[in-house]
C-alpha cells in the first residue's frame, strides 16, 4: 500500500507543475493586475455585488438554465447509452461519431443549419410542398428553447460516450445472479446496475453542467440579448468596456460557484464507488439487433441520429442550394481569395487542426491520466476530493480570463509565447484533460482490489501492476477521454483571445474567416469548409477508437 | 470482500507468506521495497521528462528573428500578398501580420500589454476605440509626409498617434426581392422604422458584444441627441416594440436573419459596401446586387480606421516606413476588395464593382473623445431599454 502511494506522489509532480504553470500564475497574474487600480471603476466591490441586480439575475440564469440542460440531457443520454452499450449494430463506431459532430461544430455554422432547415424556402419547407402540404417554418421559438435544445445536441455525446463505457464493462455475472435469484429487471437496474454507473452519470453530468453553466457561443447566438450567461457578461465588461476590474469580480463569483459545484459531485463520486463490479473479462454476450423488439431499439436510433444530422444535412443542402455544384465549391477552396496574404490551402489548415489536435490531446491524457492515477487513491478522501474538484477547474475558468492571463504570464523573454503555436496546444490541453480525468475516473475506481492484492502477492511491481492490470481496464475510458479532448481541441472550444498567425490558421479559423465577409462564395466557401471538418472528425474518432493496447486484447 | 490476509484460514502457507508481508510493510522496515519501487517509477517518470523538456525545448525556439516586422490587427483584416512582399524586398524585412479577434479584443490586449507588445504596429484602431487608446498612451506619434493626401476631414487623430488608413460606413442593408414581393417600399426616415409597416424586420448587432452595433447605436445617438425631447434611447424603446432583432454579430445578423441569406429579415445592419461584395462574391451570378444600400438620415455612421506604432517597439524607422507604405496607392488601392472600406488616399483609384458601393449622402460622426468618455454609459443605457433592467 505504502509503495503505491509514493509512486502516486512522484508521478503527481508534472500534474502540479503543469497546473501551476499554466492555470493557476496565469489567472493570478490577470486578477493582480486586473485589481491593480488601473482598471478601477467608480463603486467598490461590495457595491457592485450588493447593488448591482442585474448580475445576481445573470448568475440566477445561469445556474438554473445549467441544471435545466444537464437534467434533460441526462434523460435523453442515459437511454442513448444503453442502446450503444448492450447492443451490436452495424455501424455503431460511425453512429456514435456522428453523435459527437454538434461538439466541434462552430456555433455558428449550427446556427446556419437550423435556419437552412426551418426557414421560408429551406430545407423542411421545400420537402412539405413537395410532398403537397402546406410550407412549413418555424419563427418566433423562444431564444431559451434554442438554447436548450442545442446544449442537448452538443452535449448528448458526452453522456453517451461516458456512461455507456462503464455499462459495457459491467459484470454480466452480478446481474445473472441477481436474475437467478429472482430480481426482476427493476431490481437489477436500481440496485445493481444504476449503483455501479453513479460515478459514470455524475462524470458526465458534472461536464454537462459546466459547459451549459459557461456556455458562451450559444447563448449569444442562438439565444437572443435577453439572456446572458456569467461568460458572456465576463467577455463583454473586458473586452467591449475594459471594466476589468469588474470582470475579475464576476469571474471570481464563477469560479466560486463552479468550485462548489465540483466538490459536492466529487464527494458523491466517492461515496458511489464500488470495489467491484467491473468485469475484468468482458464476456462478449451483447444482443444482435434481429428481432421484432430490437427493430425498434434501431428504429429509435436512426431517428435520433438523424435529428442529430438534421442541421449538417441542411448544411449540404444549403451548398448546393447557393452554388448550384456541391463538388465546384470544394474546388474553389483552393483558389478562393489566393491572392490575399491570409489565403492558406485548405490541407495546411486540415493539417494544422489535426497536428494541434494530436498534440494537446496527448497532453491531456497525459496530464489527465496522471491525474486520475493520483486521484484514485482511496486514501484521505477529503483531501481527495478537494483535489480533484480543483483540477477540473480549468473548465470553469472563463476563456476570456485564461487567454489574457496566459498573454500577461508569458510575454517576456525568455519565455516569450505570443504567437507561439505553444499557446494554442496549451490552451486547447487545458480544456482536454479534465474530460480525461472524467472518463478514466469512474472505470479506474471501480478496478476490484482484490486484482491489486493479489497481483502484489504475487510479486508484481507497481510498473507491471500498472500495464497488465490498470492499463487495460482502463483502456477504454483513456480512449473515451482521447476522443473529447482531440474534439475539444479541434472544435478550437473556450480558445479566445490567441493570436493567429497566417501559417498557424485552423479549420475553425478558417470557417470564421470565410463567414465574416458577405456575398455567396464567401458563404459557399466557410459551408464547404465546415463539411470539411466534419469529415476529418469522422475519420479521427473512428480511428481513435481503434487504437489497442499491448497487452488489452488478453482482457477482451 | 475477501482480504487476502484471510486466505491463512483456507490456505495457511500462502496466508501467513501474506501475513508477513503485510507486516513488514506496516512496520515502515519495508524501505527496501520502496527503493525497489522507486526504481521502477523511473522507468515511468522517464517519459514524462522527456515530454517535459521537449515542450519546453519548442517553447525556446519560438523567439521571432529580429529581422521581422509585425503588426497585429483585427480578425477581418485582408490585403494580398503581393502587396505585402513588395514592402518586404524593398525595405529587405519580413512581415507577420497577426490577428488577435475583434477590434475590442485587440484594444484590450494592446492595454495589458502596454509597454511589451507582441507586436511592433497596431492596425485597425477605429474612431470608436480612438479616445479609449490614446487615454492609454499606447502608441508613438508620427506624422507621415503622405498624410497630405489624406482628405481633412478624415484626419482623426490631429496628435497624430494613429494615422488613419480607410473608412467605412455602418448602415441598414435591404433585401430587394423581399421588399418587392412584399410590396414593401423603402422607409424614408429612420423615426419611419418604428412603424407597424416595419415591425419585426430589422436586425441590429448587440453594441455590447459587436463593432458594427456599437457604431449603428452611435448613429442614432448622433441624430437623435442625449437629452431631446425624443432621444436615442425613446427611438429604441420605440424599436423594441417594432419588434427589433438583436444578434450577438455581424455573422450571425447576416448569414442566419437576413432574409437574402434565408433568414426571415429584410433589413440588416451592415456596411455600405456589402452590395457590392454581394456582386463581387456571386461568381457572376448577379450583375446587379440583390440588397441596396437604405441612406436613411442620421443612419450611416463614418467609421475611420487607422495604424499605429506601438510603444516599445525596436523598429521605430522600419515601422513608420509602413505607415507611409499604407498610406500610398500600392497599399490603398488594394484595401477596397479586400477588405471592403474605401481608401482613404484621394488618388487611389476605386475598382469597378465599387460602383455599387456608393457613400452614402447622409453621414454622421461623433468625436472620438465624447464615444471613449461615454462608451459604457450609452452602452449600459441601450442594454437597460433593449433587456428591461
Amino acid at each position: 500500500m505504502i509503495r503505491r502511494d509514493i509512486a502516486r506522489f512522484f508521478i503527481f509532480t508534472p500534474v502540479i507543475i503543469f497546473i501551476g504553470a499554466f492555470i493557476i500564475y496565469p489567472v493570478l497574474m490577470l486578477f493582480f493586475r486586473s485589481f491593480s487600480g488601473e482598471f478601477s471603476t467608480s463603486n467598490n466591490v461590495i457595491d457592485l455585488l450588493r447593488n448591482n441586480n442585474y448580475i445576481w439575475s445573470v448568475v440566477w440564469f445561469t445556474l438554473w438554465q445549467a441544471f435545466l440542460s444537464t437534467i434533460l440531457t441526462l434523460i435523453i443520454g442515459i437511454p442513448g447509452a444503453y442502446l450503444f452499450a448492450k447492443y451490436n449494430f452495424w455501424g455503431k463506431s460511425l453512429f456514435r461519431s456522428l453523435v459527437s459532430l454538434p461538439f466541434v461544430m462552430p456555433t455558428v455554422v449550427i446556427a446556419i443549419g437550423f435556419i437552412s432547415l426551418f426557414s421560408t424556402n429551406g430545407l423542411v419547407d421545400r420537402v412539405f410542398s413537395m410532398i403537397g402540404l402546406d410550407g412549413f417554418q418555424v419563427n418566433g421559438v423562444n431564444g431559451l428553447v434554442f438554447i436548450l435544445l442545442a446544449h442537448i445536441m452538443f452535449n448528448y455525446s458526452i453522456v453517451i460516450r461516458i456512461v455507456s463505457v462503464v455499462w459495457e464493462n459491467i459484470d454480466e455475472r452480478l446481474l445473472e445472479v441477481a436474475s437467478i435469484l429472482g430480481a426482476n429487471w427493476m431490481d437489477i437496474f436500481s440496485r445493481i446496475i444504476l449503483p455501479i454507473l453513479y460515478p459514470a452519470i455524475l462524470s458526465a453530468a458534472i461536464l454537462v453542467f459546466m459547459f451549459s453553466f459557461t456556455s458562451f457561443g450559444v447563448v449569444l447566438m442562438l439565444g437572443g440579448y435577453e439572456y446572458s450567461t456569467l461568460e458572456v457578461l465576463i467577455y463583454q465588461l473586458t473586452t467591449k468596456m475594459f471594466r476589468l476590474e469588474t470582470a475579475a469580480i464576476i469571474a471570481i463569483v464563477q469560479i466560486l460557484i463552479i468550485y462548489i459545484f465540483l466538490y459536492i459531485n466529487s464527494v458523491l463520486q466517492q461515496k458511489f464507488i464500488r470495489d467491484n463490479g467491473l468485469s475484468y473479462r468482458r464476456i462478449v454476450k451483447k444482443e444482435k439487433l434481429v428481432n421484432s423488439k430490437s427493430l425498434i431499439v434501431l428504429f429509435s436510433i436512426v431517428i435520433l441520429v438523424f435529428v442529430m444530422l438534421l442541421p449538417l444535412v441542411a448544411l449540404v443542402d444549403r451548398i448546393i442550394f447557393i452554388s448550384g455544384n456541391y463538388l465546384e465549391s470544394f474546388i474553389n477552396l483552393f483558389k478562393f481569395r489566393e491572392h490575399s496574404y491570409f489565403f492558406i490551402s485548405p490541407w495546411l489548415a486540415i493539417f494544422n487542426s489535426l497536428k494541434f489536435a494530436l498534440i494537446s490531446s496527448f497532453i491531456s491524457v497525459l496530464i489527465g491520466g496522471i491525474a486520475s492515477y493520483y486521484l484514485s487513491s482511496k486514501k484521505k478522501q477529503n483531501r481527495i476530493n478537494l483535489i480533484d474538484a480543483f483540477l477540473m477547474l480549468p473548465l470553469g475558468i472563463p476563456a476570456v480570463v485564461l487567454g489574457l492571463g496566459f498573454l500577461l504570464a508569458y510575454s517576456y523573454y525568455p519565455i516569450d509565447l505570443r504567437g507561439s503555436w505553444v499557446v494554442i496546444v496549451l490552451a486547447h490541453s487545458i480544456i482536454g484533460y479534465p474530460f480525461v480525468i472524467r472518463s478514466i475516473l469512474p472505470m479506474i475506481n471501480n478496478i476490484p482490489s482484490n486484482l491489486y492484492n493479489s497481483a502484489n502477492v504475487l510479486g508484481g511491481s507497481t510498473i507491471y501492476i500498472f500495464r497488465t492490470i490498470t492499463i487495460p481496464l482502463i483502456w477504454r475510458g483513456v480512449l473515451v477521454g482521447t476522443i473529447f479532448a482531440f474534439a475539444v481541441s479541434i472544435g478550437e472550444f473556450g480558445s479566445s483571445l490567441i493570436l493567429y498567425r497566417k501559417d498557424l490558421v485552423t479549420i475553425p479559423v478558417a470557417i470564421y474567416r470565410y463567414l465574416g465577409q458577405p456575398g455567396d462564395a464567401n458563404l459557399s466557401a466557410g459551408l464547404a469548409m465546415s463539411l470539411i471538418l466534419v469529415s476529418v472528425v469522422l475519420i479521427s474518432f473512428i480511428l481513435i477508437e481503434k487504437i489497442r493496447f499491448r497487452g488489452v486484447g488478453s482482457f477482451y | 470482500m475477501i482480504d487476502p490476509v484471510y486466505l491463512i484460514w483456507i490456505m495457511p502457507a500462502e496466508g501467513i507468506m501474506i501475513k508477513f508481508i503485510n507486516s513488514n510493510i506496516k512496520n515502515s522496515s519495508g524501505r527496501l521495497s520502496v527503493l525497489v519501487d522507486l526504481c521502477s517509477i523511473s522507468q515511468l517518470i522517464k517519459p514524462i521528462c522527456i515530454t517535459f523538456f521537449t515542450i519546453i525545448f519548442f517553447i525556446g525556439c519560438t523567439n521571432v528573428s529580429d529581422s521581422t516586422l509585425r503588426i497585429i490587427t483585427h480578425d477581418s483584416f485582408e490585403i494580398n500578398q503581393s502587396v505585402i512582399q513588395q514592402f518586404e524586398t524593398d525595405n529587405n524585412v519580413q512581415i507577420e501580420i497577426q490577428k488577435a479577434g475583434d477590434a475590442g479584443e485587440v484594444i484590450v490586449r494592446a492595454i495589458l500589454e502596454k509597454g511589451n507588445p507582441s507586436a511592433d504596429l497596431l492596425y485597425g484602431i477605429d474612431n470608436t476605440f480612438l479616445g479609449r487608446a490614446l487615454d492609454e498612451q499606447l502608441f508613438i506619434a508620427y506624422k507621415s509626409p503622405f498624410l497630405s493626401l489624406v482628405p481633412k476631414s478624415l484626419l482623426i487623430d490631429s496628435s497624430h498617434h494613429v494615422t488613419p488608413v480607410s473608412y467605412g460606413f455602418v448602415m441598414i442593408n435591404y433585401d430587394k426581392e423581399y421588399l418587392n414581393n412584399h410590396q414593401l417600399t423603402l422607409p424614408l426616415s429612420l423615426e419611419d422604422l418604428t412603424n407597424e409597416e416595419w415591425k419585426g424586420k430589422l436586425v441590429v448587432e448587440n453594441p455590447s458584444t459587436s463593432s458594427p452595433g456599437l457604431t449603428f447605436l452611435l448613429a442614432t445617438i448622433s441624430y437623435f441627441g442625449v437629452d431631446d425631447e425624443y432621444d436615442y434611447l425613446d427611438f429604441w424603446s420605440d424599436l423594441k416594440d417594432n419588434e427589433v432583432v438583436v444578434k450577438d454579430g455581424w455573422t450571425a445578423a447576416y448569414y442566419t436573419e437576413f432574409s437574402k441569406n434565408g433568414g426571415s429579415i429584410p433589413l440588416v445592419v451592415s456596411y455600405s459596401t456589402s452590395p457590392a461584395a454581394e456582386v463581387y462574391y456571386s461568381e457572376g451570378k448577379y450583375t446587379e446586387p440583390p440588397t441596396g444600400n437604405l441612406d436613411l438620415p442620421g443612419a450611416s455612421f463614418l467609421q475611420i480606421e487607422g495604424i499605429g506604432i506601438l510603444k516599445g517597439t525596436t523598429k521605430e524607422k522600419l515601422a513608420q516606413k509602413f505607415i507611409d507604405y499604407t498610406l500610398q496607392e500600392r497599399f490603398q488601392e488594394d484595401i477596397p476588395l479586400n477588405m471592403w472600406v474605401y481608401p482613404i488616399n484621394m488618388k487611389a483609384a476605386l475598382p469597378d464593382v465599387f460602383k455599387y458601393a456608393n457613400q452614402p449622402k447622409h453621414q454622421v460622426s461623433l468625436d472620438p473623445k465624447l464615444i471613449s468618455k461615454n462608451r459604457e454609459k450609452w452602452i449600459d443605457n441601450w442594454s437597460k431599454v433593449i433587456l428591461n433592467r
